[in-house]
């Protein structure tokens, strides 16, 4: 797979949310979309530098895992970088996204997308001030503002105005080691669960309902719906 | 000497770019003992192949069909696996294993039996 300029990464991101039925600019709740694409999805705790896992199989049904030990704007991101491994990919080789894999141009044009994609250059643009344009300086109240809209961590937020070329070297080392942030977003009035990790548990998909259904058609015992549930909710037999 | 069940867990774990360590640690043995397991020395308790379907997301009778037709199916949904932390194996194994659950209730809810 060749590596993406972010041009193209745009135009696929665009294409994506014109099929998903979602406007150009407007911030997307990835669960309501996950929910609506039926992509069953379980969040469960990893190690911390682990991200995520998708699945697609033969029959093109499609599964992710989303580690709820990240903090809720990464799990975000890692679910719109599984997206284009599910999607765009035309044959995803299933493996695990983390921080210690080195990577490949699958791996960096997975990145570029999510980016592209929660964070549209013109949804970008309407939140910047004229003298934020001009001087290549984003004020860091900006910055936290557009992270609450697009739902995204501090850092793809600041990656993605590199990328736009909307920031100098010097801001962008200031922006990106800000240990502040979680801080100054409170004091701002802003919720703070983007900076957290949380969701364990959360199941997203017709699962359960599956379960449910099998035990309603009296296809299956209790016994095993018992044991269907727990693999999904507890990871138990 | 090498038997089915030792050809498939080799042919499994390396396709899913497994060490013998992890796997060895995974399934909480030594790893001279599956080694022993892989070059068919020794035979492979049915509990631990249970639990390596898990991890593998296939059916337990794949480690005793002769016909490769369905590991290929289950080697073009193998992850390949770099970065592994031996923490998260069992929460691979669970997912998997979900996988595998949804699809035979989709099989179930259609045919109403698992062998139509």
């Amino acid at each position: 797979m060749d590596r993406y300029t972010i041009e193209i990464s745009e135009n696929i991101a665009s294409k994506y949310r014109i099929e998903w039925n979602l406007s150009l600019n407007e911030a997307i709740s990835l669960h309501s979309l996950i929910l609506k694409l039926n992509i069953i999805t379980m969040f469960r705790p990893l190690s911390e530098t682990s991200y995520g896992i998708s699945i697609k199989t033969l029959s093109g049904l499609k599964f992710m895992l989303i580690n709820s030990s990240n903090t809720i704007g990464r799990q975000n991101f890692t679910i719109a970088h599984e997206l284009f491994h599910l999607y765009v990919e035309k044959n995803p080789i299933p493996h695990i996204c983390s921080l210690n894999k080195g990577k490949n141009n699958s791996e960096k044009n997975a990145d570029l997308f999510a980016s592209s994609f929660l964070m549209p250059k013109t949804a970008i643009y309407s939140f910047l001030s004229d003298e934020e344009i001009n001087k290549k300086t984003v004020f860091t109240s900006t910055t936290l503002k557009m992270e609450q809209y697009f739902n995204v961590s501090h850092s793809a937020l600041i990656i993605r105005l590199k990328q736009l070329k909307l920031l100098s070297e010097s801001q962008f080392n200031d922006l990106m080691f800000n240990t502040q942030v979680k801080e100054v977003s409170k004091s701002l009035g802003y919720k703070t669960t983007l900076y957290e990790n949380g969701n364990e548990g959360l199941i997203i998909g017709d699962y359960i309902e599956k379960a449910n259904q099998l035990l309603e058609q009296d296809l299956i015992s209790e016994g095993h719906h018992l044991s269907l549930i727990n693999t999904i909710f507890y990871g138990e037999n | 000497m090498k038997t089915i069940v030792s050809k498939k867990l080799k042919q499994l774990r390396e396709a899913n770019g497994y060490t013998q360590d992890l796997i060895a640690s995974y399934l909480g043995i030594n790893r001279s003992t599956y080694s022993n397991y892989e070059s068919g020395d020794r035979e492979t308790p049915i509990q631990l192949l249970e639990k390596l379907s898990d991890l593998y997301g296939c059916d337990l009778i794949l480690f005793y069909d002769e016909q490769n037709h369905t590991l290929e199916s289950i080697l073009s949904t193998a992850f390949r696996i770099d970065a592994i932390q031996e923490s998260d194996l069992n929460e691979i194994a669970n997912f998997k294993k979900a996988i595998k659950n949804y699809l035979k209730m989709n099989i179930l809810l259609k045919n109403g039996s698992l062998h139509n």
